[in-house]
């Protein structure tokens, strides 16, 4: 399993890559009114719009200042419709902006894992891996929005299908 | 003038001092006499309403005493008779259905010895209690006193003493019946050969006794004498009362009550005397004691507006006498005072308007005494007063006009030669000034001279020394310039460098993201990709490294680029102060060219210039000379008129002084 890292607060962070369709460069979003703050607006990739998260926001910490390191994850996210079970699953894909996106490693060089923790308010939280004398904590994203949010952004998915 | 106040005070003090003594000596033995008079008068007054009141309370119930004793007694008398003793005990021994028939015989003789006594009633009474004959029809014969309404009558509680005692006793006054007077019976046990054989019981009314108590004789119109005895919690006034003649067995006073206290002492058994208030709240006094054998309170009162009136009249006698007496010695006294003073008066008012300056007073004399030789003395030293003071007036006006004529001449001289005085003065000063001003003038010229002259040489020594530096600087300034120029170019390369280094860091950094996306896709491709994955992460590496190679490049160029351009300025700024030092000394050489010109001209026509003023300052000093002079002899002469002057000032002050003191007199 190859996993994409990046750092939130100096810490290292990862997700796994095959739920990565693309890295990109750093773009500006179009600001939403009433949005949450970490939700930095919309923006436009290949012609689709979608929505952008700042995963320092979501994490809780303040972002540092732009970096050429900091760039834009497009991650995909099925979502559980509950209906038309044999149907293919709608998919969701977010932008997420993080710090120092510049490498991949391999799960497997891993030392030693720490189960899932689960903090209220945090279900995010992956597995923790050990990996080149660093701790790296995985994020699942399917977990990483609150469901009624995902649930408003799906409107969206659903157009774009 | 005369000082009104003044007079007052003095008759006030002699009057007040005059009624004072009259007053001290006349009415204080006066009043401690009446007082002691009056006290000893008063008590014996009141001794007297006493001995009365106690004399009769004694005599009356004295009198009432022996009635009762002489009452018991008749009794105790009539019980012993033989026919008595024999009419109860045919009585006993009748049957007791007819007692009548029995006693018919006997009645007669009863009804006569009841008379004979003086006893209202007569009863005769077993030995049970059975009434066995009676004069009274409220009593009939065959009643008994041990049960029935007799049954706590006094006439049962004395029947019972007689037969317990065996001894005569009266009892307390009762209403038998509803309407008639009361009666009080005397029980006398009737013996029969040593044994109890009947009882006597004779009925009294109260005539007699009232009769004795309504002699008022001795207790003036409003004295009285109450009777009373104790009726459970009250007292029962027992006696007709002269100002209520139906009181009699009718009065009731509850005992405690505010009113009629010393009948209610009495009615307990105690004597005394004293103020009191009676049963209809007046005030009084009064004698009381206690009756034993009629068990009765006596009080012999009289109210204490009668019983006082002779105390009250000697009371307003001794006032009135004293008011007239006071009033008799003020005006004794205000009269002599007046006598006395009205002279005196007269002269102080004289004296006040001499000494307030008015000598027009005239003294009218109407007595030979010793004041009227003071006011004729008062008199004649007015008329003296008058005389001289009318004289100096006169004297002391021409004296006037004549000084004021000497001092105004003498000040019209003085106000000329002082005029004089002044303008020399003024003359002198300016002189004077001019004199110094001119020295002062010369001195200042000389000391100018001679800078001047210093200054022209020092000027042309440094003129020389600053050519020199000018060259000097100007070779400095050219080399500086050059030497910053080529500093620019340094730095314009190296931002050229810096340009490179960024591209080159921006190419690293799209090799990155492209490698990053290479693996994603690689994995995506599963076992098709790992090859590729492989390729893609040396791809990464190549980038990592050549990034890291930018950004040293990129640090020393910047290091590089902040020590040119920290050159590049200091070398401007020193180039700018080396042009200023320049522009500065070929400034200050061509001022001192010109003060050299300038101190050679003027240097000459001070040397004119202060000759000139010499000779003027000499013949300043000449004129200030001549013009002191002149002041000292106007000053003389204005000193010795000054002093004329305040010899003139100090007489008219003199003569003004004595008429202003003259002028107070009016003659």
């Amino acid at each position: 399993m190859q996993l994409l890292t990046f750092s939130v607060a100096g810490q290292p962070f990862a997700i796994e890559s095959r739920r990565v369709i693309e890295v990109l460069p750093l773009v500006s979003a179009r600001p939403l009114p009433q949005a949450p703050e970490y939700l930095l607006g919309i923006f436009t990739y290949r012609g689709r719009l979608m929505p952008l998260i700042d995963l320092a926001l979501r994490l809780g910490v303040a972002p540092p200042a732009a970096k050429l390191s900091t760039r834009v994850i497009v991650v995909e996210v099925e979502l559980d419709t509950g209906a038309e079970p044999d149907a293919r699953p709608a998919r969701l894909r977010l932008g997420l902006v993080a710090e120092n996106v510049v490498a991949i490693r391999s799960a497997d060089e891993a030392g030693s894992s720490l189960p899932p923790l689960r903090l209220p308010g945090a279900d995010y939280l992956d597995r923790a891996l050990r990996i080149g004398g660093e701790t790296v904590q995985l994020i699942d994203v399917r977990k990483l929005l609150p469901a009624e949010l995902i649930a408003g952004l799906a409107a969206a998915a659903e157009v774009d299908q | 003038m005369s000082n009104p106040s003044q007079a007052a005070g003095i008759r006030r003090s002699i009057a007040g001092r005059l009624l004072f003594w009259f007053l001290v000596i006349a009415l204080i033995p006066c009043a401690i006499l009446t007082a002691i008079t009056a006290r000893i008068a008063t008590s014996a007054l009141e001794r007297a309403v006493r001995d009365t009141l106690v004399q009769t309370a004694a005599g009356k119930a004295g009198e009432l005493e022996a009635y009762a004793a002489e009452r018991v007694r008749d009794g105790a008398a009539l019980a012993r008779g033989p026919s008595i003793v024999q009419t109860v005990r045919q009585l006993a021994a009748a049957p007791a259905d007819s007692p009548a028939t029995a006693a018919s015989d006997q009645a007669d003789y009863l009804a006569y010895a009841a008379k004979a006594f003086h006893y209202e009633q007569l009863l005769l009474i077993g030995p049970s209690g059975r009434v066995l004959f009676s004069l009274d029809p409220a009593i009939p014969v065959g009643t008994s006193l041990a049960a029935g309404p007799l049954a706590d009558s006094e006439l049962a509680f004395g029947f019972d003493r007689a037969k317990t005692l065996l001894q005569s006793d009266l009892g307390g006054f009762e209403r038998s019946g509803q309407s008639g007077l009361p009666l009080a019976f005397v029980t006398c046990p009737i013996l029969d050969g040593g044994r109890l054989a009947g009882v006597l019981a004779l009925g009294l009314e109260p005539e007699r006794i009232w009769q004795t108590l309504s002699d008022f004789s001795g207790l003036g119109e409003t004295g009285e004498i109450v009777a009373a005895q104790l009726d459970g919690e009250a007292i029962l006034v027992t006696t007709p009362l002269r100002h209520a003649a139906d009181a009699a067995f009718r009065l009731r006073i509850p005992l405690g009550s505010d009113q009629a206290t010393a009948i209610q002492q009495a009615a307990e058994g105690t004597r005394g005397y004293g103020p009191l208030v009676d049963y209809r709240g007046v005030e009084g006094v009064g004698a009381w004691c206690y009756l034993p054998s009629f068990r009765w309170g006596l009080l012999v009162k009289q109210d204490a507006a009668e019983a006082y009136a002779l105390i009250r009249f000697q009371r307003l006698a001794i006032i009135g006498l004293s008011l007239a007496t006071i009033l008799g010695v003020t005006l004794a006294a205000l009269v002599v005072a007046r006598t006395i003073s009205s002279p005196i008066r007269t002269a102080m008012a004289v004296a006040g308007q001499v000494a307030g300056g008015d000598l027009r007073a005239t003294v009218d004399i109407t007595t030979d005494d010793e004041t009227g030789a003071l006011l004729e003395s008062i008199e004649t030293m007015t008329r003296d007063l008058r005389g001289l003071i009318g004289r100096i007036q006169h004297s002391s006006v021409a004296l006037m006009s004549t000084a004021t004529a000497i001092q105004a001449t003498a000040s019209e001289q003085q106000q000329v030669i002082n005029d004089y005085g002044a303008s020399t003065s003024q003359a002198v000063a300016a002189v004077k000034q001019i004199s110094v001003t001119s020295q002062e003038l010369v001195r200042t010229m000389t000391e100018v001279n001679q800078m001047a002259g210093r200054t022209g040489a020092m000027a042309a020594d440094s003129r020389a020394d600053l050519s020199g530096m000018d060259t000097t600087m100007r070779t400095l300034a050219e080399s500086t310039s050059s030497f910053g120029t080529k500093l620019a170019t340094i730095s314009e390369r190296a931002a050229n460098i810096n340009l490179a280094v960024t591209t080159i860091t921006k190419v690293a950094d799209q090799t990155n993201l492209l490698s990053i996306n290479a693996a994603i896709e690689a994995e995506k491709a599963g076992e098709y990709g790992l090859g590729f994955l492989v390729v893609a992460r040396e791809i990464r590496r190549l980038a990592d490294q050549t990034a890291v190679a930018s950004l040293d490049i990129e640090r020393m160029v910047k290091e590089m680029q902040y020590a040119v351009s920290a050159g590049v300025m200091e070398m401007d700024k020193f180039s700018e102060q080396v042009r200023a030092g320049v522009r500065e000394i070929g400034a200050v050489s061509g001022k001192l060219g010109e003060i050299i010109a300038a101190v050679e001209g003027i240097s000459g026509r001070f040397g004119q210039v202060t000759e000139g003023m010499r000779a003027q300052s000499q013949g300043a000093d000449q004129i200030r000379e001549a013009m002191v002079r002149l002041a000292e002899g106007a000053n003389r002469t204005a000193g010795a008129l000054h002093d004329f002057n305040a010899a003139t000032v100090h007489l008219r002050e003199a003569v003004g002084d004595l008429k202003e003191e003259v002028s107070r007199f009016t003659i």
